[in-house]
């Protein structure tokens, strides 16, 4: 039966593909992984092979393991994995990332409400100005080169990649306190939640709330620019700013970003500008790392992934940043 | 009036939301995606918002995707639809303003986009 399968897969491959591969042909292999990793494979809905449906969704695996993990959705990762290892020019790669984040905040957060990281007063409060900027964040990106925007997210990713850097658990105690009995709208969005990692039970409360909503908008604009979910920016502003601890802040991020990308990924969806065939094995992908990823953010110190984060960011944005002025690798 | 007070419903809610239009589009994804695998056949670049079911009806198997991609979409926009009407329920006007401002910001993106 397994047999049977694997041929009529074959044929089925060459039937898409219109190239006549041979199982046992090592030459038509090892061009493939050439093609990939040597000169980045031009995918196209008229000529995808099995590998590059196989790459498209060890993209998505990574990039929703990652961003479910972080709280950035993972289009941070996408987007430069897309058009560096993949070849598919930037626009189209940044419509494909806002779908993908949309599905890793999705499939996270189930997740993190179920654990209660979630504070969906504050994912509230600050969508409004977010939701602001990723819309008039889609429309600028609509009219910028891709150079252009390709510097813009390397300088973004060195932002963040400073702030994950110096990112410390600043979390306010809510009990450390003075009880003013005063049911204000700040103690409206005070929160707990039992942290799986042997903390006990984490109560919190919000502070700095317009900074919150300033940065929200600039995470916003970012997100509809660049076609990533704006985590970047909201994880270390809710936990350096405005004091929640780092696991309220990814899973309040998470339930965010999903809000944020569809904002600006309907804009291209409504245009038809989604390429169905390569999005599809990237979602397929994202489904089951992002769930994967919630599970490590539990297990992991939060410190060292954030340090390993840091590093990742920095070296992803110096290769866009060649790709900005035009080095190609 | 603190969220962990009497939220159980909103989370309850809120989970059974994302999980039922996180698992109807990965199921719509996959079979649309192993469909088109199967007939084999060109597809196009992208359907757009209005052409879904018509394309779905003439058994294009990349409009299955692309509902998917629809379904994926609109799970955000029904979390916000239940924080609001759950807002609205708890009295608590200030929070249900602002998930229908967010609605509101939602639905232009949807209706510039389209123009």
């Amino acid at each position: 039966m397994a047999l049977v399968i694997q041929a009529r897969t074959w044929k089925l491959t060459q039937a898409i593909t219109g190239i006549v591969y041979n199982r046992n042909d090592r030459n038509a292999w090892l061009q493939t992984c050439e093609r990939f990793f040597l000169h980045g494979a031009c995918v196209n809905i008229h000529g995808m092979h099995w590998l590059d449906i196989g790459l498209l969704i060890l993209i998505g695996l990574a990039a929703g393991a990652f961003g479910a993990m972080m709280g950035v959705g993972g289009g941070i990762f996408v987007v430069p994995l897309l058009t560096l290892a993949a070849g598919i020019p930037l626009h189209a790669a940044i419509a494909m990332s806002l779908i993908a984040v949309a599905g890793t905040g999705c499939s996270s957060v189930t997740s993190y409400i179920k654990a209660r990281f979630t504070n969906v007063r504050l994912g509230v409060l600050l969508e409004t100005t977010t939701t602001a900027g990723a819309l008039a964040g889609a429309f600028l990106g609509m009219f910028l080169s891709a150079r252009w925007l390709s510097g813009i997210f390397a300088v973004g990713l060195v932002l963040s990649g400073y702030f994950m850097f110096r990112n410390r658990n600043t979390a306010i105690n809510v009990a450390a306190l003075p009880d003013t009995n005063n049911h204000n709208f700040a103690t409206s969005l005070q929160a707990s939640y039992r942290d799986p990692g042997g903390g006990g039970e984490v109560r919190y409360c919000v502070i700095r709330v317009r900074q919150g909503l300033c940065a929200s908008a600039v995470a916003g604009a970012m997100s509809g620019l660049l076609g990533i979910g704006g985590g970047v920016i909201q994880v270390p502003v809710m936990n350096l700013v405005m004091g929640l601890p780092i696991k309220a802040a990814i899973g309040t991020s998470n339930f965010m970003i999903g809000i944020t990308a569809v904002a600006s990924a309907f804009v291209y969806y409504v245009r038809g500008y989604v390429d169905l065939l390569t999005t599809a094995p990237v979602l397929v992908g994202i489904f089951l790392g992002a769930q994967s990823g919630v599970v490590v953010t539990r297990r992991v110190n939060g410190n060292k992934l954030r340090l390993a984060f840091s590093a990742v960011l920095v070296c992803v944005a110096v290769l866009m940043l060649l790709r900005a002025v035009g080095v190609n690798l | 009036m603190t969220t962990d007070r009497n939220d159980v419903r909103l989370y309850a809610w809120l989970r059974q939301a994302f999980l039922t239009g996180l698992v109807s589009s990965f199921v719509l994804t996959i079979i649309g995606f192993i469909w088109i695998s199967l007939q084999g056949a060109p597809v196009r670049d992208g359907i757009a918002f209005g052409g879904v079911l018509s394309s779905l009806l003439h058994g294009e198997p990349a409009a299955l995707v692309s509902l998917g991609i629809l379904a994926l979409l609109l799970t955000p926009i029904i979390a916000v639809i239940i924080c609001a009407v759950y807002f609205i329920i708890r009295r608590e006007l200030t929070y249900a303003a602002m998930a229908l401002v967010i609605l509101c910001i939602l639905s232009l993106g949807v209706v510039l986009g389209a123009t």
